[in-house]
């Protein structure tokens, strides 16, 4: 939505938050809906800045390439930079 | 300032929309202007009309009412949120043969549209969550 | 960047994990029990000096939570003072 009026958007995913974007899930088993075609079509809406916290991946053990989409990893830190000159943040 | 909040919890349940109501009054009282309260996920239920707490509680819905009535303060609830949760603006109750009253006075509904102009349009935005 | 934090576990975990230098935390509703000086000691007694940390009075007067209970580099602000507190501070993060 925030791309759709020309914001500039990173999504960033931390903490718990990194398994939301593992391959596989099958939501169909239980009548839910399945995130991954939404994840897929990011780059339409001009989201090309998939970022997950490094020590949350480290934490639950996972790698980029267990991910669905493209992402990078950055560290706390180097987040924390790019966080502190967001005009806003937006948390779910 | 110009400060948008947002509203994720439904009422009585969580203290959100209290803490929010509260912040709100300060934020006015200290000549800064709530460009927009937005209504988001369970939030919704902030703005049932036939809420009907104990006499002894605060009206929670009301205090809303008269917050858009006294400061004009614009009060958006989020639409998807809303007919999951079963409270229709009055046309598409209608249509749709559901209750026609339920939105209280003071809100309306409306897209996330609004929250991203919130957004865009305020110094600061603060979710209120549960 | 001000972290406003609602809750105590879990949540405040994950802000101090986050927070550096210059940070604002202010504790809002059940995240004022952590103001507390308890043993175990609350997470918040390991926090770096330069991080202010406030809580929200009008929620510890709600919970009977006595300032002299608290940790001495707890600050204190009224719903005026959470007002100016997001006003100083740019982003503001809510964590619930």
């Amino acid at each position: 939505m925030a791309a759709a009026f020309d914001q500039k958007v990173v999504m960033l995913f931390e903490d718990e938050g990194v398994n939301a974007l593992v391959k596989n899930q099958y939501p169909e088993s239980m009548g839910l809906k399945n995130i991954a075609p939404i994840l897929n079509a990011l780059p339409i809406y001009d989201i090309n800045n998939v970022l997950v916290e490094k020590e949350s991946m480290d934490a639950w053990g996972l790698v980029v390439g267990q991910l669905a989409i493209e992402v990078t990893s950055v560290s706390r830190r180097d987040i924390k930079r790019q966080i502190n000159s967001a005009d806003h943040v937006f948390s779910f | 300032m110009k400060i948008s909040i947002q509203i994720n919890a439904s009422p009585f349940q969580y203290q959100a929309a209290d803490t929010a109501w509260h912040f709100i009054q300060a934020a006015i009282a200290n000549g800064h202007k709530v460009y927009r309260v937005f209504f988001y996920h369970d939030g919704i239920f902030n703005a049932y009309r036939d809420s009907r707490p104990p006499g002894d509680e605060r009206d929670i819905v009301k205090r809303w009412t008269a917050l858009q009535a006294e400061k004009d303060v614009d009060l958006v609830v989020c639409v998807s949120s809303a007919q999951r949760r079963g409270l229709l603006e009055k046309t598409v109750a209608k249509k749709v043969g559901g209750y026609e009253n339920a939105l209280a006075d003071g809100f309306r509904i409306a897209g996330l549209g609004l929250l991203m102009e919130a957004i865009i349009e305020s110094d600061r935005h603060i979710t209120f969550g549960a | 960047m001000l972290y406003i934090v609602n809750k105590k576990g879990e949540v405040l975990e994950n802000c101090i994990k986050r927070v550096m230098a210059n940070d604002v935390i202010l504790l809002i509703e059940e995240a004022v029990f952590t103001a507390l000086v308890t043993k175990p000691p609350s997470v918040l007694s390991e926090l770096i000096s330069n991080v202010a940390v406030y809580a929200l009075t009008p929620d510890m007067e709600a919970r009977g939570i006595d300032v002299k209970r608290c940790y001495e580099h707890i600050q204190y602000v009224d719903y005026a003072g959470f007002v100016e507190l997001v006003e100083n501070n740019k982003p503001v993060r809510s964590c619930f």
